[in-house]
């Protein structure tokens, strides 16, 4: 996982008919960052997200990685540059053993099986899911097809990589272990952008928040500017948030 | 000419329009694509046929009575063979009407012979000028037909407490058992309903059309055609698909041949889903 | 585990051995030609298996590529007097690049919009052969009869090597099916049939990968419609594109169970017998008895067999795992 790179996004814009939902959005990530994406329901963010891995096409504006303009291209190439999502509504292969979908991801590095299952295994082992290796993903839990999407996305040696609400609905020692592991994707040097509703797993570890509100950036900056900017306390942290904050 | 040829198009899209608008509601429903579709169409003709035989009554004007059976027909196929398959795999409820229809149209050879049958003495008949084109009078009759049962069926699903009923199944299965709807019997009305359909298309088309066993199968292709371009789920969209095909046929089969005319139905299909993969006005998932 | 594996391997070995040897023995032309009925159905259902078991494009029009497969090699030899097995070759190549083609906007369609544009192509190409005179139209093609033999592929004497030709068919696409399976490729399709945005997601080429599935499962179907037309020595837009045909297929792989190898053996094994033996013993009577039998026995299947015979066959193994680990969980305690 190599060092250096980075996604700029400038001006995206995105429409469902007469609905606005992104609005000229731009921000960048790079290497050994983690970028917190927030905002409230219905903001814009898996949009974003969609628009930014080709699963969506924009109205306007471009995405660029490492100097290429990869505005528009087809999700599959965007994930062979080095750009792995994983999906708010959780995707798994349900058909599949846990390691065949760690596999399909890790044969897009490793064409061969035996190294494509020998990776598979080595991120299984990172996100402590061996032990369900040979269980079929349909009858995981909510919480470890989370936690097996992102295997499957680390499976393709991803430089970016955008995590759609994936803490949600965990216990509170389970986000945690993900926070931690978040945290040491970073520092091996991955880019990483983070949409996550729990605040309080999500902001000790940001390095950097952006704000989406109704498809228009409101704030960008770092964790302690954001939950003191008045904007954002009134668009989307609310009181109560803000008082706990504070106190 | 072509003003002619689009009048006889018309003519035939109401008719499939009736047969397609029970492929529709069937679909729409209970998720089934009903293969067997022309098939029952086919057995409605028969049942035409004999209660002309037998008992002197006109197809158009007994097609209440065969509606009626087929109804009867399609509660007991409901209960007897399609509502066991509903939780089952995509393929099984796929092919479960392929078998019914080949075991239907195989059973009318087997009883009445592949013989080419035509009603005797049918009350409407002949041509009638009307402006400038030639109208077949039996063709007029079933499509007027076709459009008052379209209507009536349209109502009940709009305005009837079990019509309203059926709807709320096709629209949330969940929700509409949890509000107490008795699903099973339900189904069972509206596979019922879309079989009335094809019985009263059958009555019209016995009128004017030759029976034998296979006669159903184009209609039920076209129908389902008709569907699929309007769109699964789509019953407006069924009408208007089969008035589309009903005017491809017949003006297509005269401008390059009318053996090609099927043909060109079923590029037509394959030209409209390429460029809507969902057909005109489909929604919903695959 | 290494048990079943031995278990699984001795099985193998009869079975291979068993289909090889025990034919030999058949003398009775009828039964010569199920067996032969069989092991082409067996490989068309792997064919049909590749695109709609793993790759989940459910396909009820494959008699559009059995068919046009068979006119290839048979025009050819008819016209031109090319050597079947050449016809063999290219009936395969051509109906690979035909399903190509045809794919290329097709499998942009899904689930039934996807199995109704199949059948909408298998009409079509009925239609176009019954009204095109270059190929005979309505009637046909006659290949001529020439002294049997491998190099011509025709027999007279014995239908016994037209099976060998069918084993060895089958033998090669199990074999490729195996690879398959264990390769990127089986994976890739596997994935694309369980979620095609997680597919993509991961760098995944669907269409490509759609492609590649369509032109070998037309390209297989193309060769055995070759092989029928050699078979019966003619063909004909009625026999050759029968609806029939794509319907059985698919019927197979419903019976045999979909996704996997064993599936479509199984269902041809069974099933084919079973229809050619009702069309033996009634449907000299041209009554449609024998039809009749067939769809109902479709409605059986469909009701109460709907996962296939391997669907039984694992939860079979499932109960069976399920009471030796409870035996274990006895004999701890
Ligand atoms: N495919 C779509 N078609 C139409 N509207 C959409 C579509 N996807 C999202 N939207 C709308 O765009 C807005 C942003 O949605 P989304 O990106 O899911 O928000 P978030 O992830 O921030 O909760 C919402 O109003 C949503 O209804
Ligand atoms: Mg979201």
């Amino acid at each position: 996982m190599s060092k250096g790179s980075k996604l700029i996004v400038a001006g995206v814009t995105k429409r469902f008919g007469g609905l606005l939902a992104l609005n000229d959005v731009s921000f960048s990530v790079e290497s050994g960052e983690i970028l917190a994406l927030i905002g409230p329901n219905g903001a814009g963010k898996t949009t974003l997200f969609n628009c930014l891995t080709g699963f969506l096409k924009v109205d306007g504006g471009t995405v660029e990685f490492n100097g290429q303009n990869i505005t528009n291209w087809s999700p599959n190439q965007i994930c062979s540059l080095g750009v792995s999502r994983t999906f708010q509504v959780v995707q798994v292969l349900q058909g599949m053993t846990v390691l065949e979908n760690v596999m399909v991801g890790a044969y897009l590095r490793h064409p061969r099986t035996a190294p494509a299952r020998e990776s598979a295994m080595a991120i299984l082992e990172r996100v402590g899911m061996v032990n369900r290796a040979n269980d079929l993903a349909v009858n995981l839990t909510l919480p470890e097809k989370k936690r097996l999407e992102v295997a499957m996305s680390l499976a393709t040696e991803p430089k970016v990589l955008m995590l759609d609400e994936s803490m949600a609905g965990l216990t509170p020692t389970e986000a945690a272990e993900a926070s931690q592991m978040i945290r040491s994707l970073r520092d091996e040097g991955l880019a990483l952008i983070v949409v996550e509703h729990v605040m309080e797993a999500i902001m000790p570890i940001a390095d950097r928040v952006i704000v989406l509100e109704s498809g228009t950036k409101i704030a960008e900056g770092s964790p302690a500017e954001i939950v003191s900017n008045p904007r954002v306390i009134s668009a989307y942290l609310g009181d109560k948030y803000a008082k706990r904050v504070i106190n | 000419m072509y003003l002619q040829l689009t009048v006889g198009g018309l003519l035939l899209g109401c008719i499939y329009g009736l047969v397609a608008m029970g492929l529709s509601l069937i679909y729409g429903v209970m998720g089934i694509v009903n293969f067997a579709h022309g098939a029952f169409v086919m057995v409605a003709m028969y049942a035409s046929f004999w209660l002309n035989k037998f008992l002197g009554l006109d197809p158009v004007l007994s097609s209440p009575l065969v509606a009626l059976l087929m109804f009867a027909f399609g509660v007991i196929v409901y209960h007897g063979i399609i509502g066991k398959v509903l939780e089952g795999p995509f393929l099984a409820r796929l092919l479960v009407t392929f078998g019914l229809s080949i075991f239907l149209i195989n059973g009318a050879q087997f009883l009445w012979s592949p013989d080419y049958r035509m009603v005797e003495n049918p009350v409407f008949r002949g041509i009638k000028m009307l402006g400038p084109v030639f109208i077949e009078v039996p063709k007029l009759m079933a499509s007027i037909g076709s459009l008052i049962v379209a209507g009536l069926i349209y109502w009940f699903v709009r305005k009837t407490k079990t019509g309203l009923a059926i709807q709320a199944i096709s629209l949330d299965r969940m929700a509409a058992s949890l509000m107490g709807i008795d699903i099973e019997r339900l189904n069972g009305y509206a596979f019922g309903l879309g079989c009335a359909c094809a019985g009263a298309a059958g009555g019209f088309l016995a009128e004017f059309y030759y029976i034998f066993p296979d006669v159903g199968t184009m209609f039920g292709l076209v129908a389902l055609v008709a569907v699929a371009l309007g769109g699964f789920g789509s019953t407006e969209g069924a009408l208007i698909g089969a008035i589309l095909i009903g005017i491809i046929e017949t003006v297509g089969g005269f401008m390059i041949g009318s053996e090609f005319k099927y043909a060109l139905v079923f590029l037509a299909y394959l030209v409209i889903v390429i460029v809507r993969p969902r057909g005109l006005l489909g929604w919903g998932a695959d | 585990m290494k048990d079943v594996n031995r278990t699984n391997k001795t099985l193998l070995t009869i079975a291979v051995l068993a289909s090889i040897i025990v034919p030999l023995f058949i003398k009775a032309r009828f039964l010569q030609h199920i067996l032969v009925m069989v092991v082409l159905y067996a490989v068309l259902g792997q064919a049909w298996n590749i695109l709609g078991g793993y790759v989940g494009l459910v396909s009820i029009g494959q008699a559009a590529f059995f068919g046009l497969g068979s006119y290839v090699s048979s025009y050819l030899s008819v016209e031109y007097g090319v050597n079947p097995w050449f016809g063999f070759v290219l009936a395969g190549l051509i109906t690979a690049l035909f399903g190509f083609l045809i794919g290329l906007p097709v499998t942009r369609l899904r689930g039934r919009y996807f199995a109704i544009a199949t059948i909408a192509l298998g009409q079509v190409m009925k239609v176009l052969f019954e009204n095109w005179q270059r190929v005979g139209a309505a009637t046909g093609l006659m290949l001529p009869l020439v002294k049997e033999g491998f190099s011509t592929f025709q027999f007279h004497t014995t239908k016994l090597p037209y099976y060998y030709i069918g084993l060895a068919m089958l033998g090669i696409i199990i074999l490729f099916m195996r690879y398959m399976e264990r390769s990127r490729l089986g994976y890739y399709f596997k994935a694309i049939r369980e979620n095609e945005d997680v597919a993509t997601a991961l760098g995944i080429n669907k269409t490509s990968y759609k492609l590649i599935a369509i032109a070998i499962s037309a390209g297989i179907t193309g060769m055995c419609g070759t092989f029928l037309a050699q078979y019966s020595l003619y063909v004909e837009p009625e026999y050759m594109f029968n609806h029939n045909i794509s319907v059985t297929i698919a019927l197979i792989a419903v019976f045999g169970g979909t996704g996997n190898i064993l599936g479509p053996i199984l269902g041809s094994a069974i099933l084919l017998p079973i229809s050619e033996l009702t069309r033996a013993w009634m449907g000299s009577t041209g009554t449609g008895i024998d039809m009749m039998i067939y769809g109902a026995f479709i409605v059986l299947i469909c009701v109460y067999q709907p996962r296939g015979l391997m669907g039984v066959v694992r939860n079979i193994q499932a109960r069976a795992r399920a009471q030796v680990q409870q035996a274990r969980r006895g004999v701890n305690v």
